[in-house]
């Protein structure tokens, strides 16, 4: 289950610094083995195989896990693969949003400080 | 010695006061920070921005019902707080009391549109709305 799931399963005692935690927390590893991880070391290893050709599939081993169910692909069919980006793009989202709240807030904490010395 | 010392600070020191609150509830030292609050409250008792601050570090432990308190008081000082209202806001927003705090939020960012407190209550009228947050 990914994160996104944390997010939206705050509990009562849930806040902006929670819910940071949450998407900022990689994604728990599950029965599949991590489909995150997977996805990330393929993403990762991708790349470097651009700056530093043969590395990639070092990282990506690295990351992914480098047994059966492990490097770039796997067993994933293509559907899969972008249901993972769908929620990695949306873990992104809500991960950006609740950072700027963090921002917002401290902001405007120094805004009501400056107003009432102000007045 | 006087029976009650009669302290009068400084804006510059008042202020002093509140950035060293807000760094403390940072650093999640709840205790000290509140008595910080406490004592700035003491200090300007007409001023609601230790009350919202106060209310804040409530919300920081969870404490929403205790949060609530501090900020319609802060509204009752004030009832045009921006600063109160979105953090009324904030705190129904992750009570999941929806419709509440979409109300106070759209209040608070009409009182402050352009302002760090309206910013502050639009980002977190995205974060109400976002699926991952329902």
């Amino acid at each position: 289950m990914s994160s996104l799931m944390g997010i939206g399963n705050v509990g009562s005692a849930g806040n902006i610094d929670e819910l940071i935690q949450a998407a900022s927390t990689p994604a728990q590893q599950t029965a599949a083995g991590g489909g995150f991880r997977k996805v990330m070391g393929g993403v990762l290893g991708a790349a470097a195989n651009v700056f530093m050709p043969g590395v990639g599939g070092v990282i990506s081993n690295l990351i992914g896990g480098s047994g059966a169910a492990g490097g770039l692909g796997g067993n994933m069919s293509p559907a899969t693969m972008l249901q993972m980006q769908q929620q990695m793009a949306m873990e992104q989202e809500a991960f950006t949003t609740a950072s700027t709240i963090m921002k917002d807030r401290h902001d405007s904490a120094m805004t009501a400080i400056q107003n009432s010395k102000s007045n | 010695m006087p029976a009650q010392w009669n302290v009068t600070p400084g804006r510059d020191e008042t202020a002093l006061l509140m950035e060293a609150g807000f760094i403390l509830r940072e650093a999640r030292r709840f205790g000290e920070a509140r008595e910080v609050f406490s004592g700035v409250r003491a200090l300007q008792p007409s001023n609601e921005v230790p009350e919202v601050a106060l209310g804040t570090i409530a919300f920081h432990e969870g404490n929403y019902d205790a949060a609530r308190r501090h900020y319609r008081k802060a509204l009752e000082m004030n009832p045009r707080s921006a600063f109160a209202l979105a953090h009324l806001g904030e705190t129904e927003t992750f009570a999941k009391n929806h419709d509440a705090a979409r109300q106070h939020l759209k209040k608070a960012l009409e009182l402050d549109p352009r302002g760090s407190f309206g910013k502050l209550a639009r980002g977190l009228l995205t974060l109400a709305d976002h699926p991952a947050f329902k």
